[in-house]
């Protein structure tokens, strides 16, 4: 009951919130949308290697550096393909 | 008597720690007293979690559509309530298509997909930080074995 009083407080006052919060719209990025690969890459390094550290203060390098071999092996993964269906 | 010292200093089972980890990303690492780590934690799930919800709009939590995806969502239980929250306008203004409600647009091609990943990879991380609160040794990490640290 509780639930259902709040949800309808919140779809009455979803176009104000629209405007104010860009979550209830998409982005307009599909042109550019690879780019969106790299936040990615860097939010779960940054996860893993908080998970995983002992010490936090590594935590800045340490989840560059796996971002960064991250992006490196995608990189070359999609040129291998490439070569393999656009060359071979 | 030296197998059951061993034990001791593996782990602990940290139920509500795990459920907390589960409502708000980071929560249950706070109750343990790792201050730091959950607010790396929450920063960066709730990043990755947003950034879904922002790329693609609150249309890709919607566990009627993709129910697969729905389930890596889940892992975070605040999608629970953006998917409660489609729902519930879906059942309160079933004529209203998309265009004539600016609050609710639905996404398409890749920034719906993006946003599904984004949403669903935050899921499976938070799934990764509940295994590691758990069953943790509390208050401080594990020794790990020489060599092995932060790998």
């Amino acid at each position: 009951m509780i639930l259902a009083g709040w949800m309808t407080v919140a779809v009455t006052l979803a176009p104000v919130w629209g405007i104010a919060f860009p979550v209830m719209r998409p982005l307009r990025f599909d042109a550019y949308w690879l780019l969106l690969m790299v936040p990615l890459v860097i939010g779960i390094s940054v996860t893993y290697k908080a998970i995983n550290l002992e010490d936090l203060s590594m935590l800045p390098r340490e989840s560059m550096l796996m971002a960064s071999q991250i992006v490196v092996f995608m990189v070359v993964a999609a040129a291998i393909i490439f070569a393999m269906t656009q060359v071979m | 008597m030296a197998k059951s010292h061993q034990a001791s200093e593996v782990g602990k089972w940290n139920p509500s720690a795990a459920v907390a980890a589960w409502l708000v990303p980071g929560l249950g690492h706070y109750f343990l007293g790792e201050r730091q780590r959950a607010l790396v934690l929450a920063c960066s799930i709730g990043a990755v979690w947003l950034g879904g919800l922002i790329i693609g709009g609150t249309s890709v939590i919607d566990r009627q559509e993709h129910p697969a995806w729905f389930v890596g969502q889940v892992l975070t239980a605040p999608s629970i309530l953006i998917d409660l929250g489609g729902q519930f306008g879906a059942q309160r203004h079933p004529d209203v298509s998309p265009d004539k409600s600016p609050a609710f647009e639905p996404s398409f091609g890749h920034m719906y997909e993006q946003g599904i990943l984004y949403t669903a990879l935050a899921g499976l991380l938070n799934l990764l930080a509940i295994t590691d609160v758990a069953y943790r040794v509390t208050g401080h990490r594990q020794p790990a074995p020489s060599g092995e640290a932060g790998q």
